[in-house]
């Protein structure tokens, strides 16, 4: 045991060594390699963000009801007492003109134009909370939008999901394409590991004849080659991760100030531990998959019977 | 006996017939040389035991193992109990003097704790106990041939196989290395030896094989 783990630190540490004596080299594969396993990594981190923020808002679905503007806060009240017995509708928010002037001058970044106006043009509005059964299913909310939009004051009966669902819809689209994507480029990451591995087994051919000459076994031979296989991919999954965190905290702000428009407080969040364990290591594991077939190929090329010797 | 060749032939692919009809005994413990104009056999003959080669007909016997029965995942094993010496060295030239001798013990898995010891014994023996950091290019011809067949030994192999050891060296040093090779004869290991410098037959009175165009001669005993 001691024996078998001592070989194996000393391949491991002979592999970190030839990784170092060819810097440009191995830096050169390792970002080709950290650059094709970002793409996917960070679309699914993007799809991801997405999920989340659509998820914020369906948790608070509501029906927007715009009032008519000869209806005053009285009425508006009145109409708000009575819809609140409707049994598809769990409660029922009031927001005046003056509330609305606030928070739309906060939000649009208009400011100072709305400020100009003289008086509030801006209607009352009443949002509708319906019970959790009806946001559920798209005809009973249909049914209930409809309903309300036929009510006497109600100028306008909106609800502001139907982009949502749509979007989700086209979530599911993408996710399937980015799962292509990282199909085709983790085959790519498969190949570059596999001709470096390639080019070090034809370099070191002369090295692989005399150590089976010596009675070196087929998997001694792998063994450092799988290492150096493995550590590549490994690095440039490490590599990945660095990148898409570096773009994550770019964009951040951005789409912090654009979520904030929407009315949630919403940060980007890179990848979580799990999600970012599984693109390490899957990077270390195309390494070592790409290394075990490019050597078993190569392998019985350079028998020592073969060749020269 | 340890080596018995009884009717082999080996044709290479490319129609070359480089052994025809060869049969002879090898005892276990003896020290015989194999002697013969370059071409006529010798280098063949001697990758047949290591197993570079497959004969094309008959059969190789080295210690109990009929070679034409092994399988491919045992060669490397049976590889181990040879110790192999070659005109060119064959040592690894970015490794030390001491990594291309321990590569044997590493490669079968030996103990760590007990190969420096092993190493500086081989090393030791071969009078390069001093050069173990050095890399093999900074050495002299002999010097690196004795790098050679100190990696050969430390391993204790019962079969030390030689292809022309001192090919490319001089008369004073090549001495050095047929004493060497004697010396482990002495010790019990048996010994085979490519060569074509008949000078080193004579002096050390060993048996010798003789090829010819791919044929053995009728065994010759020297004096």
């Amino acid at each position: 045991m001691i024996v078998w783990l001592t070989r194996h630190l000393q391949t491991l540490v002979g592999s970190l060594g030839d990784l170092s004596r060819n810097p440009f080299s191995s830096i050169l594969s390792i970002s080709v390699i950290a650059i094709a396993l970002a793409l996917p990594g960070g679309m699914f981190a993007a799809l991801e963000n997405i999920h989340k923020f659509t998820a914020e808002f369906e948790h608070g679905a509501k029906i927007s009801l715009f009032l008519a503007p000869e209806i005053s806060i009285k009425q508006a009240e009145k109409l708000q007492q009575s819809l609140t017995r409707h049994k598809d509708i769990k409660y029922i928010e009031i927001i005046t003109p003056d509330q609305a002037m606030e928070e739309f001058k906060l939000r649009s970044g208009l400011k100072d134009a709305l400020e100009s106006l003289s008086d509030n043009p801006l209607p009352v509005v009443l949002l509708a909370f319906p019970e959790d059964n009806v946001a559920r299913s798209p005809e009973k909310l249909a049914g209930l939008i409809n309903e309300l939009g036929k009510l006497e004051p109600v100028e306008l009966s909106q609800f502001d999901l139907e982009w949502i669902k749509r979007l989700t819809a086209f979530l599911e689209l993408a996710t399937r394409a980015v799962w292509v994507i990282a199909i085709i480029l983790g085959l790519g990451v498969f190949l570059v590991i596999g001709n470096t591995i390639r080019l070090a087994v034809v370099n070191r051919q002369e090295e692989i004849r005399i150590i089976k000459l010596i009675g070196g076994t087929d998997a001694f031979v792998r063994r450092s080659f799988l290492y150096s296989g493995m550590l590549q991919g490994l690095f440039g999954g490490m590599l990945a991760l660095l990148i898409i965190f570096l773009l994550f905290s770019f964009i951040n702000k951005p789409a912090s100030s654009l979520s904030f428009m929407y009315g949630i407080s919403f940060g980007l969040s890179p990848l979580q531990l799990l999600p970012s364990l599984v693109l390490v290591s899957s990077g270390a594991l195309l390494g070592w998959l790409s290394a075990r077939v490019t050597v078993g190929v190569y392998l019985r090329q350079f028998e020592p019977g073969k060749g020269q010797y | 006996m340890l080596i018995e060749f009884s009717r082999v032939s080996k044709r290479y692919p490319e129609g070359h017939e480089a052994l025809r009809d060869v049969s002879f005994v090898i005892e276990k413990g003896e020290m015989v040389f194999l002697t013969g104009h370059s071409g006529a056999g010798k280098s063949t003959l001697l990758r047949l035991v290591t197993l570079i080669e497959h004969a094309t007909s008959g059969q190789v016997i080295v210690n109990g193992q009929n070679l034409g029965r092994l399988k491919r995942r045992t060669i490397p094993f049976y590889r181990r109990q040879i110790g192999m010496v070659f005109q060119d060295h064959k040592l690894l030239h970015n490794l030390s003097v001491f990594d291309n001798v321990a590569l044997p013990l590493i490669v079968s898995g030996f103990h760590p704790r007990d190969l420096r010891r092993r190493v500086h014994a081989a090393l030791d023996k071969v009078g390069l106990l001093n050069r173990d950091r050095a890399k093999p290019i900074t050495l002299s011809g002999g010097e690196q041939q004795r790098v050679g067949i100190a990696r050969a030994v430390v391993n204790r192999p019962s079969l030390l196989v030689a292809d022309e050891p001192t090919g490319n060296l001089d008369a004073g040093l090549s001495d050095e290395i047929f004493d060497l090779f004697h010396d482990f004869n002495y010790h019990g290991v048996t010994v085979l030896v490519a060569t074509h410098d008949l000078r080193h037959i004579k002096r050390l009175g060993k048996r010798s094989l003789t090829l010819a165009d791919g044929r053995m001669n009728q065994p010759t005993a020297t004096t």
